[in-house]
Formats: structure tokens, C-alpha cells, sequence
């Protein structure tokens, strides 16, 4: 069976207007995402993730490469509005209040989805009210507006908004990073709830790793629009083979005084404009491993196992460093024991 | 004023407490205009002008003391008096009459040729701002759309009127539609600016997602979220109009001499301001004078209702005393 969505070689310019320079938001990125499985694409920001987030749902059209889903091309600019996808893949906002028409009421925005799939009047009340149990709405708040919800549960709307339809795929560009601590964890585990409930795919973008670590099955991991590693979560915390990968797990800091990021690898400088990027692996002017090959030749992906690529030509340099402990799960660990 | 999350207000969510049901919006929005009228009590001369001049114009038949078109010679040019209270014209018409009969006239063509522009200027340009940088042909029609509506405006307001009178021929259409005309990229402008930025919400992506068509994403997100402006101009663009009317009449390009209009009414008067008649040409300019006076205060405490921060001022001034 194919996987539900394919993404081949995907590349993204945008036109500098009055120039003739581009910018390469996204560089021939490839990826898939299984049925009911979260993938996180993490990096900084300008690395391109909700670029590549806004391709797959039609909002901007890609410079080239191949969509898939469920095995199906989809045309160059993939057309969501296609009878057959409505409905099929949605997607949750950073900003929860803009995310909300304030002029429309909760029960609005949450059956407006299911109005393009010609369903019955009775039907969306019906699949509004279950909605708004699965995100845990009171039914009276389905009468009032955005303006009057809190954030947190301005963004169970949202997310009520985008399962609505039982989509297959649900794109999440940064769902809890505009949210307070409390909010964000309630969120989290809110979106856990519906996966285990609906069985629906997330890609997951966001640069909050702790929440990636929390969620995800997969990771990709992007510099600059390209990708650096990507792999089981699990595999890619505890061994990340990429430098750049490791010099992002080491910035993490946690909320604990003994946990402290183990600093093997640092990256010098910052990220680089990605307009018109040089050939070659774009990490080469920071990394400590740069040798003249990565100057040139972009390198290709080095398979570790287990469904582990890494995008660099120094993998065992990184790997002799010695494992970064996975600080994240330690904390996990600690935190459960703690308010267990 | 805020919601509880403090983030967005806007004009749709001026939300004074929660509120549910229709009947309960339509309190808040009486107590909102009765709190902007406690605040900038001169709005309510705007109202108060403007209604005046309404009834004036319904009314007209039975408070006008002559008939406004009937010219009588014996009487020609009478200062103001027990017979005549604001005097009589160099043809004998009293000008009391003629100022009440003419709103008739001058409203309904500056309203009609408000609306008209409105009706144009309001979904052309909620399309324009929709497409602009969509695909190249639909670029290429706001372009030309926007540049079209450039050399409208490039054009003196005035002049432009006039030719389009001279061209469609003197009548009270054409000078209907020559209002239309120049009020349409007014509109246009406006809610293209306002639609480019609502354009760019997230509402609209997913509306967009989820599959709604373009119609539906700017019935439902982007016409109500970008109207509010466009409103509020109505008022002050009918008082602008009445002035243009007027003025076009003025010049002997609008309504012909004895239908009572203000603007015509001050062109025949003011040859005899010069010997000391000031009355046939000074009390109708008074009168149009102050309509737009009205009109334009309307227009803006419409504005003060439609944003929030200067709502907001308001209400203190008004709590302050």
C-alpha cells in the first residue's frame, strides 16, 4: 500500500521582485507520512517548514517537484478544492485569533468545513456538537464569537475546525507556540487524544522540541530547505547523526537545573540568507567538519537503520563525538516521577 | 473592551460582555451608538440635520406654503416677510418652498448615485484585492481594473462630471450616473486595500483548505470582515454628492432652472446678491450647506462605531463626563 502522502523532490523559489535573484525557500526536499502517524519537520526559522506545510495544502504552488496522496499525483499546485480531496487534508494555524473569522460564531467556524461536502443540515449540527465534545467545548460556547474565547480554547476551535471532516492528514504549523505553557500541554495532549481517537496523520511543524520529542513518530529535520536528518523519533533524540541536528538538540534548554544541554558540537555564526544559495551542503560555512567535497556536492542521504537518513558526509565524525544523551526523555522521565 | 484573550478586536467583535443570540446584539449595537452619542454630543446635530432634511423632503407638499414652481410676477424678488418668510426669487417663486422641495431632488440623486457607485465600486473591488497576485490573468484584470480606475481619477472631479453630462445629454440620469462614476474608485480603492489585507488571514487559508469556493471565502470571510470602511463613506459620500449636485447644477450642467434644486437656486440668485438681494441665493446655499454639514457628521461617528481604539476613547470621554 503507498504511503498516504508522498512528497518528491519538492523545490520552492520565490522571485525577489524588481530582481532577477531568488530566494530558495525550499531545495528538493522528499518525504512521506504513513496513515495515522505524526511526522515533525523541525528547524529555525527561514528553514522552510511551513513553506513546505502551505505546498502540500495548495496555498502556494511549488516551483517543482511530486505530491502523492493515498498514491495519486496531485497536480503541480496541489488543487485541495478537488472534489475528492475536500475535506481529505486540513490544516491548524500558529495564531489561534487570527485564525478565527471574528465575525462568525463557534458553530459556524466549525460546520463551515462540512458545508463544501454537501452534507445535511442535521447532519453538521450533529457532527458540530461531536466535534465540540472531542475538543472539550461546552455546547454554549458554540453561540458566541472568537473574541470571547481564550486562546487556549481558541485553538481547540481551530483544531475542532480542521476534524471536523475526519480528515486523513491534518497539517499543524506551529499549534502551540503563540499559547501560554498551560494552554500548550492541554493542547498537546488534546491532539494525542484525537490521533488515538481518529487515527489521523499530523505534520507536525515547530521548533519547540520538546513538544516534537512528546508527539512525533518520525522527524525530519531542515536547514536552510534542505534536509539534514531525518528518522524515528526516538532514534533521532537519542543519536542524531547530522551536525546540525546535534547542535539543535544541544541548544534545548529544559526546565530543570541539573539537566543541562552537554554542549559537544556547536554551530559559529548564523543562518545564512537563503538567497542564492551556493551548491553544496548548505551547513558547509558553520560546521566544524566542512571539508572542500562539501563546498561542492550537496550529500546525499546516508541510510543508519532502522528508516535513520542523515545528509552528511561526516556522520561517523558526529556519531565518535558520542552519544548527546537524550536529555528530553531524562527529563520526561523526571517530570512523570515527580507529579506522578 | 477586549476579549478575554486580549488579542483581536474588531469591528465585528466590538464585544462589550458575551452575548448570545441576535436579539442581545442588536441591544449592544443600541448602546453603542447611544454611548458614542454621549461622548461626541455634536454627532447628534448630524442625525438631528439629517433627519430634518428628510422629513423636509417627504413632507415637502403639505408644510411649503406655495407651489415651488409657480412663478408669481407681482412678487418678484420680495425681501423676506410675514407673507414670504424667506423672500421670493427675480421670477416671484417663493424660496422657502423651492428650499424644502429641493432635497427631493438633490437627495435622491446623491443617493442614488451613492448607492450606484457602491453597488459597482464595493464587489469590484473586494474582486480586484481577491485576485491580485493570483494567477496572470486575473492579475492582469485587477491591473487594468486599478489603472482604469487611475485615469478616473487623474480627471477633475468637476470636469469629468460635466463632460460625462455633456456626452449623455442634460437630465437627472446623467447626472446620477456622472455622481456614480466619480465616486466608484473611492470605493473601489477602499475596500481593495481593506480585502488585500483581510486576504491574508488565516481564516481565509482555511476556508480556502477546507475546500470553500472563491465566492463563498468572500461572501463569508472576506465582505463582512472588509465592509465596515466602505460604510462608513456611504454617509459622507451622499453629502459630497449633494454638493456636486448642486454644483453641477450651478454651472447649468445638472438639474434645468425651475425644478427647485439648491445649487440651480443659488446660479439664479446670485446675479442680484450684487444689488443687494442676498436672500434668493444665500438661503439655499445655507441650506445645502448644512446638509452636507450632517451628512459628513454621520459619517463620522459611523467611523468612530466601526474602530474599536476611537470607540474606546470615546467611551472614556463619555464615563469622564
Amino acid at each position: 500500500m503507498s504511503s498516504l502522502l508522498e512528497v518528491q523532490n519538492l523545490v520552492k523559489h520565490f522571485p525577489i521582485a524588481g530582481s532577477r535573484r531568488k530566494v530558495q525557500a525550499i531545495n528538493g526536499v522528499s518525504f512521506s507520512i504513513e496513515r495515522g502517524e505524526t511526522v515533525s519537520l523541525v528547524g529555525e526559522s527561514g528553514s522552510g517548514k511551513t513553506t513546505i506545510g502551505r505546498c502540500l495544502l495548495g496555498l502556494i504552488e511549488p516551483t517543482a517537484g511530486g505530491i502523492f496522496f493515498k498514491g495519486q499525483a496531485m497536480g503541480r499546485g496541489v488543487d485541495v478544492r478537488a472534489k475528492a480531496l475536500r475535506g481529505r487534508l486540513q490544516m491548524v494555524f500558529q495564531e489561534p485569533a487570527e485564525s478565527l473569522n471574528p465575525r462568525m460564531r463557534i458553530g459556524e467556524i466549525l460546520g463551515e468545513p462540512l458545508l463544501t461536502l454537501g452534507m445535511s443540515r442535521g447532519d453538521r449540527d450533529r457532527r458540530v456538537a461531536e466535534t465540540a465534545a472531542l475538543i472539550g467545548l461546552r455546547p454554549a460556547l458554540l453561540d458566541v464569537r472568537p473574541a470571547d474565547l481564550s486562546a487556549g480554547l481558541q485553538q481547540r476551535v481551530g483544531i475542532g475546525r480542521a476534524i471536523v471532516t475526519r480528515p486523513d492528514l491534518i497539517v499543524l504549523d506551529e499549534p502551540t507556540s503563540a499559547l501560554d505553557p498551560t494552554a500548550r500541554a492541554e493542547i498537546v495532549d488534546l491532539l494525542k487524544a484525537l490521533q488515538a481517537d481518529l487515527d489521523t496523520a499530523y505534520l507536525f511543524i515547530s521548533h519547540d522540541l520538546s513538544t516534537v520529542r512528546f508527539l512525533s513518530h518520525r522527524v525530519v529535520v531542515l536547514y536552510l530547505g534542505s534536509i539534514a536528518e531525518e528518522g524515528p523519533s526516538d532514534r533521532l533524540f537519542a543519536a542524531p547523526r547530522h551536525p546540525y541536528s546535534a547542535g539543535l538538540l544541544a541548544s534545548v534548554m529544559l526546565p530543570h537545573p541539573s539537566l543541562k544541554a552537554e554542549r559537544r558540537l556547536t554551530l559559529e555564526g548564523e543562518i545564512p540568507s537563503p538567497i542564492d544559495l551556493p551548491p553544496g551542503c548548505p551547513l558547509a560555512t558553520r560546521c566544524p567538519f566542512t571539508e572542500s567535497r562539501c563546498r561542492d556536492v550537496s550529500p546525499p542521504p546516508s541510510a543508519l537503520g532502522g528508516g535513520h537518513l542523515v545528509h552528511c558526509y561526516n556522520h561517523q565524525k558526529v556519531a565518535a563525538l558520542g552519544d548527546v544523551a537524550d536529555q528530553l526523555t531524562r527529563f520526561q522521565e523526571l517530570a512523570s516521577r515527580i507529579l506522578a | 473592551m477586549s476579549g478575554p484573550s486580549g488579542t483581536i478586536v474588531s469591528a465585528g467583535g466590538l464585544s462589550l460582555p458575551p452575548r448570545a443570540g441576535r436579539r442581545s446584539r442588536w441591544r449592544s449595537r443600541g448602546s453603542l451608538f447611544l454611548l458614542v452619542l454621549h461622548g461626541r454630543p455634536s454627532f447628534a446635530l448630524g442625525y438631528v440635520i439629517v433627519t430634518a432634511v428628510m422629513t423636509c423632503a417627504i413632507l415637502a407638499p403639505w408644510i411649503a406654503p406655495y407651489d415651488p414652481v409657480t412663478a408669481n410676477p407681482d412678487v418678484y424678488l420680495s425681501p423676506p416677510g410675514f407673507s414670504h418668510w424667506l423672500g421670493t426669487d427675480n421670477t416671484g417663486m417663493d424660496i422657502l418652498s423651492r428650499i424644502l422641495f429641493a432635497p427631493r431632488t438633490d437627495l435622491t440623486i446623491a443617493v442614488l448615485g451613492t448607492a450606484l457607485s457602491a453597488m459597482v465600486g464595493i464587489p469590484l473591488g473586494a474582486i480586484v484585492g481577491y485576485y491580485e497576485g493570483r494567477s496572470l490573468a486575473r492579475r492582469t484584470f485587477s491591473v487594468l481594473v486599478m489603472r482604469a480606475a487611475d485615469v478616473l481619477q487623474a480627471f477633475p472631479v468637476f470636469v469629468f462630471a460635466i463632460a460625462l453630462v455633456a456626452v449623455f445629454g442634460q437630465s437627472i440620469i446623467s447626472v446620477v450616473v456622472a455622481i456614480a462614476f466619480v465616486n466608484i474608485p473611492i470605493y473601489l480603492r477602499l475596500m481593495r486595500s481593506q480585502v488585500l489585507s483581510i486576504r491574508g488571514m488565516r481564516y481565509v487559508d482555511a476556508a480556502f483548505v477546507a475546500g470553500s469556493s472563491d465566492f463563498a471565502i468572500l461572501r463569508r470571510h472576506i465582505l463582512p470582515n472588509a465592509i465596515a470602511a466602505a460604510l462608513a463613506q456611504l454617509s459622507v459620500n451622499i453629502g459630497w454628492s449633494v454638493l456636486l449636485t448642486a454644483g453641477l447644477s450651478f454651472v447649468g450642467a445638472g438639474v434645468v432652472a425651475p425644478t427647485p434644486e439648491w445649487g440651480s437656486m443659488i446660479a439664479t440668485g446670485y446675479q442680484n446678491v450684487t444689488t443687494g438681494q442676498w436672500w434668493p441665493s444665500v438661503f439655499p446655499g445655507v441650506a445645502l450647506g448644512l446638509t452636507v454639514f450632517g451628512f459628513a457628521l454621520i459619517g463620522n461617528s459611523i467611523e468612530v462605531m466601526a474602530d474599536p481604539a476611537q470607540l474606546r476613547l470615546v467611551g472614556r470621554a463619555g464615563k469622564g463626563g
